[in-house]
């Protein structure tokens, strides 16, 4: 069943040089058990669009065109009470850096207590320190870890707390927006082990928001990747790897390094991303693109289905196929 | 409830206990508590332990020089300065003491208000602020301690207002960079009204500094209080106070009774160092950034 269904999104940033539209004309949708990884590269507009489902953008940002339907429910129509009540118990959100987002002078069990009661007030505090200690079990920590500050703890620790936290009300879709990037590679892999555990014993949704494609490689059942503000190939993980259609795509999966093989120096792509405050008609990665054709600067691309369930928006398969 | 506040209990205990081993800060703190502690008590227990009733004159002969009988002489009236020493912190220790409450009282929630709202409060209260900051302190309260007049309470606000606006940038500083912080946003998205992000996330935070200060302060006061009192500002002639004794003892010290005015001076040399021993030891362990 589809649990979230996000229509023709824009959203753009008000910014002294004009209007900024950091995500454009985005649509996909997540069946409930599915996990989504949306990869890009920094201020493609991702974590934009993470923060949009939740209806959280800074006061410059702010939604122009698009539907976000959670259980068939527009989450930009709410209001603050009821987006409140969303928040936490529908969908939860776990943010990059786990070290400034617990407060240093609260107890982990504190933490947990609040977040609880801020949406069931019913609850005693014993019972909600009870469900914290259950909560940190799953996550494979001892529960004596509730009556720890959280200097006590180690980076991967808090960002366990912190899915910990975004799990204490039984959400239905978890949002994470680079969840492992202040973490060490050996964390990141054990953070990445527990998030998949989670979404097989939790019947859990999962949007994986992150620049590295070995991450969502792991994860994800689905991957968008995103450039300029646009999602321009969408597929199941699989078939992505297998076969990416888009030259962005294609290019990122070659550089990623190959330990089996002999190069001396890393690969990259020439270029920098689009300065997305400037209007760029056609394709965004036409100035990047090797297999550049006349139309891309002009007319942008539209997404075609080439596979059930594989889309993508490029001109090279206007002729159906390359 | 009796394990609730246990465990709140608790860890104040143990940071006490754990002092010594913070190095020299932490040394230093429980070397400026001992001396308080002991001043205090001595002050409390006054009436009891004095030799002699501390404001009875001619309980021997005008300016005696340091003897059995008088341990510490006698000023020109004949009174025993050994007792007044034991009887004459209780003042100084009351101004300090309603000063920093009054300072706490008003500086922190100013601060924390200040820092959280926007230029509309924050410019005014700021601009308040700096303006009291750019006196000099002693002037300032001299200003007011003449304009209010004598007792403990008008002495206390007068030094009050030349350290209200010390709390007041610290606290505001504090909350300018925490208020930006996810775990403060978390709380407002969750619908915290502006009372539980300012004192229930922001304030526990700011609680070390404000110690700090808070310590220091005690020891400017106690010496502004001297100085307001050398000056004839004081509560109260009749009762013995060390700043007092300083200002009448002066005219015996010029004819060459040292004793006079020397003691007086270590007891308020001693209770102010007590006190910064406290705050500078404190803010050696708290920050650790100052922390070797």
């Amino acid at each position: 069943m589809t649990l979230l269904q996000v229509q023709e999104l824009d959203v753009s940033y008000k910014t002294l040089k004009g209007e900024l539209k950091a995500v454009q004309s985005v649509s996909f949708d997540l069946d409930e058990q599915e996990t989504l990884g949306i990869v890009g590269e920094s201020g493609c507009g991702k974590s934009t669009l993470g923060l949009a489902l939740l209806n959280l953008m800074p006061p410059q940002g702010r939604v122009t065109h698009g539907k976000i339907l959670l259980e068939g429910e527009d989450v930009l129509t709410l209001d603050k009470e009821q987006l409140r009540r969303a928040r936490g118990k529908l969908v939860s959100m776990i943010f990059q850096d786990p070290m400034t987002s617990l407060n240093p002078v609260k107890k982990i069990g504190d933490h947990f207590v609040e977040a609880i009661r801020a949406h069931y007030p019913d609850v005693p505090p014993e019972e909600a320190m009870k469900k914290a200690g259950r909560i940190l079990e799953q996550l494979g920590m001892s529960s004596d870890r509730l009556a720890d500050y959280p200097h006590q703890l180690s980076g991967g620790m808090k960002q366990r707390i912190m899915i910990g936290l975004g799990l204490a009300l039984d959400p239905k879709l978890l949002i994470a927006d680079e969840p492992t990037t202040a973490l060490d590679v050996v964390i990141e892999a054990q953070i990445l082990d527990l998030l998949r555990q989670l979404k097989g014993s939790l019947k859990l949704s999962m949007i994986l928001i992150t620049h590295n494609l070995g991450v969502v490689a792991e994860v994800a059942d689905k991957i968008a990747i995103m450039y300029g503000g646009e999602i321009y190939e969408f597929a199941e993980t699989r078939a992505l790897f297998r076969k990416p259609l888009f030259p962005y795509t294609q290019l990122l999966l070659k550089l990623v390094p190959n330990v089996s093989q002999e190069t001396t120096s890393l690969e990259w792509i020439p270029g920098s991303p689009p300065d997305l405050s400037s209007k760029i008609a056609g394709c965004k990665f036409a100035a990047r693109c090797p297999f550049v054709l006349d139309q891309c600067d002009k007319v942008p691309p539209t997404v075609r289905e080439l596979e059930p369930g594989h889309r993508v928006a490029c001109h090279l398969y206007d002729r159906g196929g390359r | 409830m009796k394990k609730e506040s246990d465990s709140r209990v608790k860890p104040a205990i143990n940071f006490f206990l754990t002092l010594p081993r913070f190095g020299t800060g932490g040394k230093m703190v429980v070397i400026g508590i001992a001396i308080v502690v002991v001043l205090l008590a001595m002050t409390i227990l006054s009436p009891v332990i004095a030799p002699h009733d501390p404001t009875a004159l001619s309980v021997g002969p005008a300016d005696s020089s340091p003897s059995l009988a008088f341990p510490m002489g006698t000023n020109r009236l004949g009174q025993d300065i050994f007792s007044r020493m034991i009887a004459g912190g209780a003042t100084m220790m009351e101004v300090a003491g309603l000063s920093v409450l009054m300072c706490f009282l008003i500086g922190v929630p100013l601060g924390l208000v200040a820092g959280y709202s926007r230029r509309m409060v924050d410019g005014p209260l700021s601009l308040l602020m700096d303006s009291l900051y750019a006196f000099p302190g002693l002037v300032l309260a001299i200003a007011i301690a003449a304009v209010l007049g004598r007792g403990v309470v008008n002495l206390s606000i007068a030094i009050a207002v030349v350290y209200i606006p010390t709390y007041f940038r610290v606290v505001r500083s504090q909350v300018l960079t925490m208020k930006e912080l996810p775990f403060v946003e978390a709380v407002k998205v969750e619908g915290g009204g502006i009372l539980n992000v300012l004192f229930r996330q922001i304030f526990p935070n700011v609680l070390p500094s404000i110690a700090v200060i808070a310590s220091i302060n005690v020891a400017d006061s106690v010496i502004t209080e001297a100085g307001l009192t050398y000056l004839g500002l004081g509560v109260n002639v009749a009762s013995p106070d060390w700043g007092f004794d300083i200002y009448y003892g002066y005219q015996s010290f010029l004819a060459g009774a040292w004793w006079t005015v020397l003691f007086p001076g270590l007891m308020v040399v001693l209770l102010a160092g007590g006190f910064t021993f406290i705050g500078e030891g404190l803010s050696e362990v708290l920050n650790p950034r100052l922390r070797r």
